[in-house]
């Protein structure tokens, strides 16, 4: 009985053990929702919710100061449309050149290259996007340099790693009895994977493609030494212009921000925070649709 | 290829355009890792290695025990945790409880908080709220609840490729499941962990926005737990700020990228192991 | 999916131009003859900033005592953003602490009402755009007696040499006093002005050669963080790169340990070689935005 007992006791603390464990994410997740909400929302109401969000001028140190982050919103909008627009055709692209087309010893090199590229800190590619592709696009196509294109070029090349790892995995998972039954049909090789793998990856590719708007919309470090960083609300035909995301908002401030001005940065991160939730719900939601 | 004759024009275009896009994949690591690498390492010198900084030396050094300290820390907090929740998800739990359900939903949100979020988070909660200030601990916390979700993700993914027969065997013979999890599922399950560890290394390593809100940047080493310091990446960007030491930032930014290709052969070196094992 | 397809190769082989040429930085020479013309680039530090502080308070770049600076200013982030913004961009003009500025052979440096920024028109006072760097302490607490050792170094021989290594003006140009070690131990926390940040960073350097034992902590978290740390009592000596305001002297003492100027620097290839105030003004109020209308 003793015995036995000692056991019992040693599996039933193991088991309290894991759940509390367990119960860690759900904790960090409270505490961040919380604190956040504490500080952020009461100075969010007091500014007015909708003049907040809809407001278009973000002047901080003025008397009486404007805290609108509309052009934030807007801004950090457009660069991960932006980065969407050259990092997704070409991530994809480059995913079914992994999963169907490339070479096993090229695919030796690749491989470690594209994980390489997922774990470049942002930092690097921050000064990288500053002193190589922010005069590139000066010269090419005009402007300061500093610009929405700039920012969504260089976030297009900090999502392909997680599109192409995500997306390649995806159309792995399909069987290889539906490449094979094209490639008997008569189907060319291209034609098997791009007209019935790829598609039949779907559901994975499009999880690749939320994961890479959710790291465009939270990148930080890199895009605020290449967007220019205005906070003035544009045009999507102003693509040449600067704009300032919502990250580089808080990034940029928060060192010198007190009072007000603080509470309204964090507002900014609240406000990111739940742009966030949504694409996480969204990424969810495909996943439960889809059953991934 | 072998019907090569039957192709049509969008086989070509799709095959060109298939060519192109890792092409351009390519370019890009090989633009990004040749630029900083070709003018970072002429700058590298014994002194940037110096024991302690000063504005000439622009020493690195404290903040690689930085980066080493978070980074353990980090490890110390999150490891147990995770493995731990990964082991209630995958060995205790009951399919479809409603307990699992919010904890993946909570994991997954934590997994996409962006890092300036994190900073803000830990500034406001480890910094003022527990009165923590800049230091090691606000930073370990901070970073430590960022790597959670990947800790616990691919030690999840590495319990379920344990194959059952080793759970039939060890319950047959009669040993608890504490037991059966403990000596027989957690050490087949180990390089998988592993793996999982050294990419939540990279994550801590390339962060920088959570860490300068909540280590601070200060160019020293910190004395104890509650002392302020920096890592790699944010001395690389306060050197990149400051703009007074442009060779040495470049040097730096070559150091973070040679320490982040480490670290990453190390995780492949370690998955081919798997695979060999498997 | 075909349509979509061929739609992603357009995307594709713009994004390819603009990648694969990416390597280049070749430098855009501006037309010798007719001079620099076009679109001015006005690039601004961050709001908050000591230095965008000071430069808008003295240039007076200001509507009804707010700053003003044109909305559509690239806004650098950090000194070194601002001059490789600069450095890089022909139709740039910027401005930079002098410290920082004239020791960078990547920009140029203008005259301001027909006064370059050295020493000598900093010292005299003839160059307008310049500000103290200041120091404060908590008026009731006082320094500790190893706080005062540093402030003491400082205003010393040796430490005013350092401010003048610089490139700032030194607060005490000749005969100041000789400083001897004290041997003194333990921590010394400074915050403050990102601004004065780098300067006071070369000073512990050098104070640290003579006193080995003693640590010091330099945070260049902003002017208005350092005050609010010092009067915490997280912070022994606040940095500030303007004036104290009146709410702030009422406790917190100023020393003023170095004079610095703000340079208004362009791109190496603009020809024009000096500004009047006024201009300055209008540019960084986006009331002139073209080169031609400077000339």
């Amino acid at each position: 009985m003793g015995k036995h007992s000692l056991v019992f006791y040693k599996e039933l603390a193991a088991k309290i053990l894991f759940i509390l464990s367990a119960s860690a994410a759900i904790i960090a997740v409270g505490l961040i929702c919380v604190f956040l909400f504490m500080q952020g929302l009461p100075a969010m109401w007091d500014m007015g919710v909708i003049r907040f969000l809809t407001g278009t001028d973000w002047r901080p140190t003025w008397n009486p100061p404007a805290f609108g982050i509309l052009p934030m919103i807007v801004g950090s909008i457009y660069v991960t449309v932006g980065a969407i627009l050259f990092g997704v055709p070409i991530g994809i692209f480059a995913a079914v050149f992994m999963a169907k087309f490339c070479p096993a010893p090229i695919y030796k090199i690749l491989k470690p290259a594209i994980n390489l590229l997922a774990g470049i800190p942002s930092v690097v590619y921050g000064y990288f996007g500053m002193v190589v592709l922010v005069p590139f696009v000066r010269q090419t196509f005009g402007g300061s340099g500093n610009s929405i294109l700039t920012a969504s070029i260089l976030l297009g090349m900090m999502i392909l790693p997680t599109i192409i790892t995500i997306s390649e995995s995806a159309i792995r998972a399909i069987p290889g009895e539906i490449y094979e039954g094209a490639i008997a049909l008569g189907a060319s090789h291209e034609n098997a994977s791009y007209r019935v793998v790829l598609p039949a990856a779907k559901s994975g590719v499009m999880a690749s493609v939320i994961l890479g708007i959710g790291r465009a919309v939270g990148e930080t470090m890199a895009v605020r030494m290449v967007a220019g960083n205005q906070a003035v609300l544009r045009m999507p035909h102003e693509f040449l212009m600067g704009t300032r995301t919502l990250t580089a908002n808080v990034v940029i401030e928060l060192g010198y921000a007190y009072g007000n001005h603080r509470a309204a940065l964090v507002a900014t991160g609240v406000v990111l925070f739940i742009f966030v939730m949504i694409i996480n719900a969204l990424f969810s939601l495909l996943k439960k649709k889809e059953g991934i | 290829m072998q019907n090569f004759k039957r192709k049509k024009p969008s086989d070509i275009i799709l095959f060109a355009l298939t060519w192109l896009s890792i092409g351009i994949t390519a370019a890009v690591l090989v633009l990004v890792v040749g630029y900083v690498l070709i003018n970072g390492i002429p700058f590298i010198r014994p002194s940037l290695f110096a024991r302690e900084f000063t504005t000439q030396n622009q020493s690195l050094f404290p903040a690689l025990i930085g980066t080493l300290m978070i980074v353990g820390l980090s490890l110390i907090l999150a490891v147990p945790l995770g493995v731990f929740s990964a082991i209630y998800l995958v060995e205790y739990a009951k399919r479809g409880s409603r307990f699992v359900a919010i904890v993946r939903l909570t994991t997954e949100t934590l997994a996409g908080i962006p890092s300036i979020v994190y900073g803000l988070f830990g500034f406001i909660f480890f910094g003022v709220f527990l009165g923590w200030g800049l230091s090691l601990m606000s930073g370990s916390f901070t970073t430590s609840i960022m790597i959670l979700p990947l800790i616990m993700r691919t030690t999840e993914e590495s319990l379920k490729s344990v194959p059952d027969t080793y759970r039939e065997g060890s319950f047959g013979l009669g040993a608890g499941r504490l037991r059966t999890v403990m000596r027989i599922i957690l050490p087949a399950a180990t390089p998988g962990i592993l793996a999982g560890v050294i990419l939540a290394i990279g994550r801590i390593i390339g962060e920088t926005a959570a860490i300068i809100f909540t280590l601070g940047n200060v160019a020293r080493m910190p004395n104890n737990l509650f002392d302020t310091g920096r890592t790699l990446s944010a001395h690389m960007y306060a050197l990149a700020n400051e703009g007074t030491h442009p060779g040495e930032a470049h040097a730096t930014a070559a150091v973070l990228l040679i320490v982040v290709i480490l670290i990453n052969a190390l995780s492949s070196w370690i998955a081919r192991f798997i695979r060999k094992e498997s | 999916m075909l349509k979509k397809v061929i739609k992603s190769a357009v995307v594709i082989a713009m994004s390819l131009l603009i990648v694969g040429c990416g390597g280049s930085t070749s430098e855009i020479t501006t037309d010798d003859s007719s001079g620099i013309s076009g679109q001015i680039a006005t690039i601004t530090r961050e709001e908050g900033s000591g230095t965008r502080g000071a430069f808008v308070e003295i240039v007076d770049v200001t509507v009804d005592g707010n700053d003003n600076i044109t909305m559509e200013a690239v806004v650098a982030p950090g000194t070194s953003v601002m001059m490789t913004n600069v450095a890089e961009n022909p139709q740039a003009i910027g401005y930079a602490s002098t410290g920082v500025a004239l020791q960078d052979t990547r920009v140029r440096v203008l005259s301001i009402d027909g006064v370059m920024p050295t020493m000598e028109n900093m010292l005299n006072g003839t160059y307008a755009i310049q500000r103290p760097f200041i120091i404060g302490y908590i008026t009731d607490e006082g320094l500790t007696p190893l706080a005062q050792d540093f402030v003491d170094f400082i205003f010393s021989a040796q430490g005013q040499a350092v401010v003048a290594e610089r490139g700032y003006v030194p607060f005490i140009p000749e005969g100041a006093p000789e400083y001897t070690p004290s041997g003194l131990t333990g921590v010394i926390v400074v915050n403050g002005s990102s601004s004065v940040y780098s300067l006071m960073q070369h000073l512990s350097t050098a104070y640290r050669e003579l006193n080995s034992d003693v640590t010091i902590d330099v945070h260049g978290a902003g002017t208005g963080h350092g005050i609010t740390a010092a009067r915490d009592g997280l912070a022994d000596i606040a940095m500030s790169s303007r004036d104290f305001r009146e709410s702030e002297l009422e406790f917190l003492s100023p020393l003023t340990i170095a004079i610095d100027g703000i340079a208004v620097i362009v791109h190496p290839s603009n020809d024009i070689d000096g500004l009047t105030l006024d201009q300055v003004r209008n540019i960084f109020l986006g009331e002139v935005s073209q080169w031609e209308n400077i000339r």
